[in-house]
């Protein structure tokens, strides 16, 4: 029977196990990672700050008390790591810029698919932090609007307005592709 | 009855289903991490482990007697005992000890 991961919880808290945080990385990096990149629109980026996120959740492991899942705890950290790493770059909208300039250069060295992932990344793109944060979490992390305000610290409310205005915006741009070109 | 919304929430389900998908379990990313962790010094082991030190050196300095009829065979360490005082010697070594165990406990496997 696989152990849960409040159990593996523990087990980091009482003996600073690597190998049982190892086993929590591999549960959810995927997880991570994707939401770190649909955040940022850039692959390396996103895997630098899921790095750190883990980093972060094992030296704050402590403060997880199995009140909540496991998973909207560690996506607390990680949405705190980006919300970090925008600040460092001074400015929302200068971050954006060099996430652009990032998504473009990833357009030509990567073989990722064209098509959906591009557009969609694009749509994000076109939001602000919070919409494409409370989006990415309802849809690409599987998070219930009230686990989404949990990890966002706002009112429940407030994710919802949020939601369905930036999807709103995504349908504009998605359902009139060529208003996704830029 | 689905709506137009609900068909958008479902187009937009699967195109970040799909989207994901691209992004694959990477079994390096965990050895990466696990890496990073042998490296990272919980600020916690420090501010504890001072905490402990200066609490088992304060300990220390306060027991007089532990120190008298120690007397050193060896001339280096007779000399470091007579200079900065048998109390503060056994002060410094309560104070590693605690410092130690401060950083060794958190690395322990069962």
């Amino acid at each position: 029977m696989a152990v849960s991961d409040l159990e593996l919880a523990a087990l980091v808290v009482a003996t600073g196990d690597r190998h049982a945080f190892g086993q929590l990385v591999e549960r959810y990096q995927t997880l991570v990672r994707a939401m770190l990149t649909r955040m940022t629109g850039n692959h390396a980026l996103a895997d630098d700050l899921a790095q750190d996120a883990f980093i972060k959740a094992y030296r704050k492991i402590a403060s997880f008390t199995g009140k909540g899942s496991f998973k909207s705890w560690l996506c607390r950290i990680a949405y705190t790591e980006f919300l970090q790493s925008i600040r460092k770059r001074k400015a929302a909208a200068a971050a954006m810029e060099r996430y652009k300039e990032h998504q473009d250069v990833e357009e030509q060295t990567t073989n990722w698919e064209r098509g959906d992932a591009m557009d969609l990344d694009r749509a994000l793109a076109s939001l602000s932090e919070v919409e494409r944060t409370s989006i990415v979490l309802c849809f690409s992390s599987g998070m219930s609007h009230s686990e989404a305000a949990e990890v966002m610290a706002l009112p429940l409310g407030t994710v919802k307005s949020h939601i369905n205005r930036g999807k709103a915006k995504m349908r504009a741009l998605l359902e009139t592709p060529e208003a996704v070109q830029v | 009855m689905m709506t137009p919304q609900d068909g958008f929430d479902a187009r937009l389900s699967g195109a970040f289903a799909k989207a994901d998908a691209q992004i694959e379990p990477d079994e390096r990313f965990t050895q990466r991490v696990e890496s990073r962790l042998g490296k990272a010094i919980n600020p916690r082991t420090i501010v504890l482990g001072g905490a402990g030190a200066g609490g088992s050196a304060i300990a220390a300095s306060q027991l007089e007697r532990l120190a008298d009829g120690l007397h050193f065979q060896n001339a280096a360490l007779a000399q470091i005992f007579d200079t900065i005082g048998g109390q503060s010697l056994i002060a410094i070594v309560f104070a590693l000890m605690a410092l130690s165990l401060a950083f060794i406990l958190p690395g322990r496997r069962i």
